[in-house]
């Protein structure tokens, strides 16, 4: 489409884009710059500051990383989250995309009813209290699998890969039926590679989940060890609003609640770099094409 | 009993060894010095049992930088030592407090004991019994297996009164202060502002807003106040009752010679509302008051420097001052009471606490499944003798604190605790030593306190405390029909209050507001009130 | 109801031609529009636009009186569940041909929700004594319940049905009936169940994990439902509580919060699909025009970071800059705009809770359009320049039609949610003064649920919810599947 010659209403159309997306971009990444420069700021000063900030206020300050960093658990906890991260979405890839290879298989005869049974449960669950009894009746109280296990299916993600398989061409699963393949050489040979793009989406839209999942683990977890990273960022965000946080001897009296306020930036910042940092990988992913799409009937 | 002469004069009062003790507005503490008390007895047979028992108790997560968990308090070691009874904690993510409370009720993942659990079971106290969730006192009280709580009712009337439910169940482990600190919270103004601009001390309805005139527009300080916000945890004007005293109403209950009354509906109340709308119209309160939670709230408090008049509880004051001295060296504030709006009023409504506090710990129904329910109570009667009492006052003796010639305390926790020479204090430190919250006989001065705070609690004593609601209790049957009427009502009328404070809604409309109060049952919640009341002054 | 029905080895079995399917389109459109439209009025003249008049329960009094009730919140249900009715009785006439039960059940719902008012109607007048107030009350619930049932089951016997008929039409292929031998019988239902088992077992394996899952995992706990209709006590149990019947749904209808709730979740959601809905697809649209890959892949990784920030944080520093201080406000200020704390007036609630959800999702939700983008043929756009279309006419020819099986789903999918909109964030952001608008049926389970341990009302009231969102998502992917032959299941 480059070969054509663009006219004036498109030039400017392209103009226009660009300075939007700028301006986009400038949007999405201040309150962040904001953060990670509060976060650095000296915090007497960066506590009587209001409006824009652009740069750190000198002199730059790194104790509120360090005091967050000196919680015992950060360590542990970094390490379960990787935990619940990897096992889960790698649990949860492998289900759903079995399930929804399964689902989008056409002529199937339960097929229309399993459908309609897992949509209703988007709308109908019994609520946390027999949820939670689910969990203690199956052992799963305090322990890694009681995490993972009870959310090993997101619906959406199956539909939106459900839909995804059904757009496959068919003649390539006919030839290969042919050649005498079974639907489980299919799925992983043929459907898999093929849907790339819908299968790193997913992976990451699970794999955020586990980043940023705090709720199960402060219901169904009871040993501080086992907590995911979300669970004690939060925790130090409450405790630091609450004032323990900061006294510490790195901190003079006078200055708690100023770096209350400076601790609250750098667990924001720790919160959102590993993710960031490991997303441009990802990304590429997101750009290579393949059909994402839905049924045609 | 002992009495130690070297007590206050006021504390006097309060452990008066007439048979009435008298009204919690006696409660005045003049002096920051804690001694050696003898208010409890030592009635139990240690150790309790020979056998390593466990018991499940329920309790917050230690917020604190000093310790992880409560295994770390030397007060539970010691009295495991003590007792035989080993504690497995069960303790929720904090902030979860309320959430995992109730998950592990409803589906019955009950520990032996709950601590501070205030009035977290729905229904109340008397539901939860009725359900079978706690376990009632009264087989075990009767029995004789919790003689120093049953010795704490005996001798003091009032702890009998307040520990009892109409239907005559003891339903749970009460808190008791045997200092009485009250009041914790008021108001103070900024001495430093006031000499400069030479103005007095406000008393009257007109003066505050003089004041805070002038404060606004010489330092941009604004009135820094929390009018009860659904949800948030806490509530300034609910506690302090903030300037709606000054119209002689309450925020929400108060009772005048026996008779209830529910503030919203009281026509001082919307005289109240007028002041504060006036107020904010002008900018002399906070415009973003509204928006705070109670950690922007409490965050703001040891911002002293942007704030003329304030709130706050007293453990904070320390804290404050040495953080607003930092930054401001003049800064000094004094402790003021609220504002009177008309000649010669006496005030009578302020922040009060009574000897037993409104938080308590509850033994549950598993205690009993599991057959260990003598020894659980047994057990947490230990808490409520003397020597039970100072272990989680003061800690463990000749560690954290020792007694001095003249029956004073002496802190030791800097040589035992502080790990980084001085530069924690006991604000911080602790939780490694002793208790603060939860259900056991509790010396509330047992803290080291700036002088200020005490100043403070003298100055907001001042006021009598007589419109105060006692610790009425409601059966399980009144507790539904309240909360069924009171839940939409109390957010119908906070939702409207911020409304006609902050100008959204004109006055004009008030009385048809108080028409759709009425409408929405004020009448059936008074008498269920009542009737609590007249039971309650029955006892 | 199933693919398999409009498969192409299906077209004999007497699909509508012609001008029958497009009459029996427009009709569900019709039907369509028309509960659209309900909803919309509904909104409409229940909120004051004059902003000068104060917040308050005055847009309910208005539709009160207007429609014979007398005090506040006396006509929301009948308004709610009108509104449910017609969207039963538009999915009822969309579901298929011979809808008869379904159209005979919605049809009987609306009766008895009619009756069900005008029960309401003589209870406020405290004059009318129908043996008492509460069982007719009672009854026309118990109707409208029964109802829903008897849909329910002819939902499940027509799928059933029609998945059968799909399946013996698929193994005879194309062949007339007529063609058939004489005193051939089509297969029982046992014998095709075990030959579709025979055949496809392997597959049915691979479904096996996510069915065990949702079992396990989703019905497993579905019984907790129960407790909307009792008095849940935990020593009784789910099912040994004392029986309340519809106690917390005539609770919830009568309470002054039930309309206010539904019409501010209403709101923010109607808002949501006609901005927060098209914005990432726009975005979509616009970055895919753009040259330069580096640029391009800048512009998405900066657009992705909001998403990260959890939602606990996000309201925090959300709070700050509304402030009056805030970064916000003080850009604002530029502009000439007052320094008002935007969460401290309930005028700004929905713009700053839809400006900020924008803000944060704009990117990431545009990803899945993005990789749908990515999947149209680069043959389609050579074809059209080759016939000489310009950008537009590429944009309007190919890009779009490309893309619309996925706004469809998206579309079917967020219609769901119309009258749900998730409790965290508001809970996080509101405060009294705002609650006029930004009180939410999510936030109104929360609070008496979770905040007041009253199990059972919250579960009554968020199971009236899913009722009306289920609802939603059924009529929304018949239509679709009609109107555009992608649907959801």
């Amino acid at each position: 489409m480059s070969a054509i010659r663009t006219s004036a209403p498109e030039r400017a159309f392209s103009a226009f884009n660009y300075v939007f997306m700028t301006a986009l971009c400038v949007i999405c990444l201040y309150p962040i710059w904001h953060v990670l420069m509060a976060s650095m700021s000296d915090p007497t000063l960066m506590y009587a500051h209001q409006g824009l900030l652009i740069w750190p206020i000198w002199p730059l300050n790194t104790l509120g990383y360090k005091l967050v960093m000196t919680n015992r658990l950060i360590g542990s906890s970094f390490v379960n989250t990787l935990i619940y991260l990897g096992a889960g979405t790698t649990l949860n890839m492998f289900v759903t995309t079995m399930g929804a290879y399964g689902l989008s298989r056409k002529g199937l005869f339960w097929n229309g009813a399993l459908m309609k049974i897992i949509v209703f449960t988007m709308y109908f669950q019994g609520g946390l209290i027999p949820f939670y009894l689910m969990v203690k009746n199956m052992g799963l109280l305090n322990t890694h699998a009681g995490i993972i296990l009870p959310v090993l299916v997101s619906t959406w993600n199956l539909i939106v890969m459900r839909t995804t398989f059904a757009g496959v061409s068919e003649s390539l699963e006919e030839s290969a039926r042919l050649d005498g393949a079974s639907d489980w050489t299919i799925l992983w040979k043929i459907f898999f590679p093929l849907s790339q793009a819908t299968v790193a989406v997913i992976a990451l839209y699970y794999a955020v989940y586990w980043w940023n999942n705090w709720f199960n683990p402060s219901i169904f977890l009871q040993d501080r060890g086992k907590y995911p990273l979300q669970l004690l960022l939060r925790e130090i965000l409450i405790k630091n609003d609450t004032q323990s946080m900061t006294q510490s001897s790195m901190v003079s009296q006078e200055q708690t609640s100023q770096y209350r306020l400076l601790v609250k930036y750098c667990v924001i910042i720790i919160a959102t770099a590993p993710i960031l940092a490991v997303y441009p990988f990802l990304q590429k992913y997101f750009v290579k094409g393949v059909m994402i799409g839905s049924v045609k009937g | 009993m002992k009495r130690t002469l070297a007590l206050a004069l006021a504390l006097m009062l309060v452990l008066g060894s007439s048979a009435a003790l008298a009204a919690p507005s006696s409660q005045i503490v003049g002096e920051a010095t804690v001694r050696k008390q003898d208010y409890g007895a030592n009635l139990t047979q240690l150790p309790l049992t020979e056998e390593p028992v466990t018991i499940v108790v329920w309790k917050g997560s230690p917020n604190s930088v000093v310790m992880e968990s409560h295994d770390q308090c030397i007060a539970y070691e010691e009295l495991e030592k003590r007792t035989g009874v080993h504690i497995e904690w069960v303790v929720p993510p904090l902030n979860s407090e309320a959430d995992n409370f109730n998950l592990r009720v409803a589906s019955l993942d009950l520990p032996h004991m709950f601590v501070e659990v205030y009035d977290r079971y729905a229904g109340g106290l008397a539901k939860a019994v009725e359900d079978e969730i706690y376990l009632a006192l009264n087989p075990y009280y009767d029995a004789g297996l919790t003689p120093n709580y049953r010795y704490l009712r005996e001798t003091y009337p009032d702890i009998a009164q307040d520990t009892v439910l109409d239907s005559g169940e003891l339903a749970a482990f009460w808190q008791f202060d045997y200092v009485g600190s009250s009041p914790w919270s008021g108001f103070w103004v900024r001495q430093d502002w006031l000499d400069e601009q030479s103005l007095p001390l406000p008393v009257t309805v007109d003066d505050w807003t003089n004041t805070l005139r002038v404060f606004k527009d010489k330092y941009d300080a604004t009135l820094g106040i929390q009018i009860g916000d659904l949800g948030k945890g806490g509530g300034d004007a609910a506690d302090n009752h903030t300037v709606f005293s000054a119209y002689d109403v309450a925020y929400r209950w108060y009772q005048v010679d026996g008779q209830i009354k529910f503030g919203p509906v009281e026509p001082g109340f919307k005289q109240a509302v007028e002041l504060l709308r006036s107020w904010y119209a002008e900018g002399l309160i906070d415009p973003n008051y509204g928006t705070y939670d109670w950690n922007a709230y409490t965050a703001k408090t040891s911002d002293a420097v942007s704030y003329g008049l304030y709130g706050s509880n007293y453990g904070e004051i320390g804290q404050m001052k040495r953080t607003s001295t930092a930054i401001d060296p003049d800064w000094k504030i004094v402790p003021i009471n609220g504002p009177i709006s008309y000649e010669g009023q006496q005030l009578k409504l302020r922040q009060t606490d009574f000897i037993t506090r409104s938080q308590y710990d509850a033994i549950t129904t598993r205690a009993k499944d599991e057959g260990i329910d003598e020894l659980v109570m047994q057990w947490k009667d230990y808490w409520y003798s003397q020597d039970g009492g100072d272990l989680f006052s003061y800690g463990v003796e000749g560690v954290s604190y020792e007694w001095d010639e003249n029956n004073e305390i002496v802190w030791l926790y800097d040589q035992n605790f502080d790990t980084q020479d001085g530069a924690l204090d006991f604000w911080t430190l602790y939780p490694l030593f002793k208790i603060h919250n939860g259900g056991y006989l509790r010396d509330s001065a047992a803290y080291i306190m700036d002088d200020l705070v005490w100043d403070c609690i003298n100055e907001w004593a001042k006021i009598p405390s007589e419109w105060f609601m006692p610790m009425v209790s409601l059966t399980a049957q009144e507790s539904a029909d309240y909360a069924a009427l009171y839940t939409p009502i109390n957010s119908y009328t906070t939702e409207q209050m911020g409304l006609y404070i902050s100008g959204q809604q004109s006055m004009d409309s008030w009385d048809s507001y108080v028409e759709t109060l009425w409408d929405m049952g004020v009448q059936d919640m008074i008498d269920i009130q009542q009737d609590a009341l007249d039971r309650y002054n029955a006892r | 109801m199933t693919h398999a029905s409009r498969a192409p080895g299906a077209i004999g079995a007497g699909a509508p031609t012609g001008r029958a399917q497009v009459a029996a389109r427009a009709a569900m459109l019709a039907l369509c529009l028309i509960t659209a439209l309900s909803l919309f009025m509904v909104y409409v003249s229940a909120v004051e636009y004059k902003t000068d008049a104060p917040l308050s329960y005055t847009g309910l009094d208005m539709i009160g009186r207007a429609t014979g009730g007398k005090s506040n919140g006396a006509v929301h249900p009948m308004i709610i569940m009108l509104i449910a009715a017609c969207a039963a009785l538009a999915a009822s006439v969309v579901y298929n041909k011979g809808a008869f039960l379904p159209c005979l059940a919605s049809g009987t719902a609306v009766a008895a929700l009619l009756l069900f008012r005008f029960d309401m109607y003589f209870a406020e007048q405290r004059e009318f004594n129908f043996t008492s107030g509460m069982t007719t009350f009672g009854a026309g619930w118990y109707v409208a319940a029964a109802c829903m049932s008897a849909a329910l089951i002819a939902a499940v016997a027509h799928s059933v049905h029609s998945s059968k008929r799909a399946f013996a039409s698929s193994r005879s292929g194309a062949i007339p009936s007529s063609a058939l031998p004489e005193g051939y019988k089509p297969p029982s239902l046992g014998a095709i169940i075990a030959r579709d088992f025979r055949k496809h077992w392997p597959v049915y394996l691979m479904i096996l994990p996510t069915l065990a899952f949702y079992i396990v995992w989703c019905y497993g706990p579905i019984q907790g439902i129960v407790i909307a209709f009792n008095n849940f006590t935990p020593r009784k149990g789910f099912w040994g509580s004392e029986w309340a019947g519809l106690k917390w749904f005539r609770e919830f209808f009568r309470s002054p919060f039930a309309w206010r709730t539904a019409r501010n979740t209403l709101m923010i959601n109607v808002l949501n699909l006609l901005i927060g809905f098209p914005a990432p697809i726009i975005f979509a649209l616009m970055l895919n025009e753009m040259r330069g890959a580096l640029y391009k892949r800048v512009v998405q990784t900066v657009t992705y970071i909001p998403h990260f920030i959890s939602l606990v944080v996000l309201c925090g520093l959300l709070i700050d800059f509304v402030g009056t201080e805030g970064v916000v406000t003080t850009v604002m200020g530029w502009f000439g705009f007052p320094k008002n704390n935007l969460l401290a007036n309930a005028r700004y609630f929905r713009s700053v809770y839809l400006a900020s959800d924008i803000w944060q999702h704009l990117g990431w939700n545009s990803i899945i359009y993005l990789s749908a983008l990515a999947g149209i043929s680069p043959e389609l756009y050579e074809a059209a320049i080759i016939d000489g279309a310009g950008k537009t006419r590429q944009m309007w020819h190919v890009t779009l039609p490309g893309i619309t099986p996925t706004i469809t789903i998206l579309l079917i999918l967020q219609i769901g949610q119309m009258m749900s909109v998730g409790y965290e964030k508001i809970i996080l952001l509101y405060n009294s003064l705002i609650y006029e608008t930004a009180d939410v049926i999510s936030t109104y389970v929360y609070r008496i649920g979770i905040e007041n341990a009253d199990f059972s009302r919250s579960t009554a009231v968020s199971l009236f919810n899913s009722l009306i969102n289920f609802s939603l998502v059924v009529v929304a992917n018949r239509v679709s599947g009609a109107v555009s032959e992608t649907s959801l299941w």
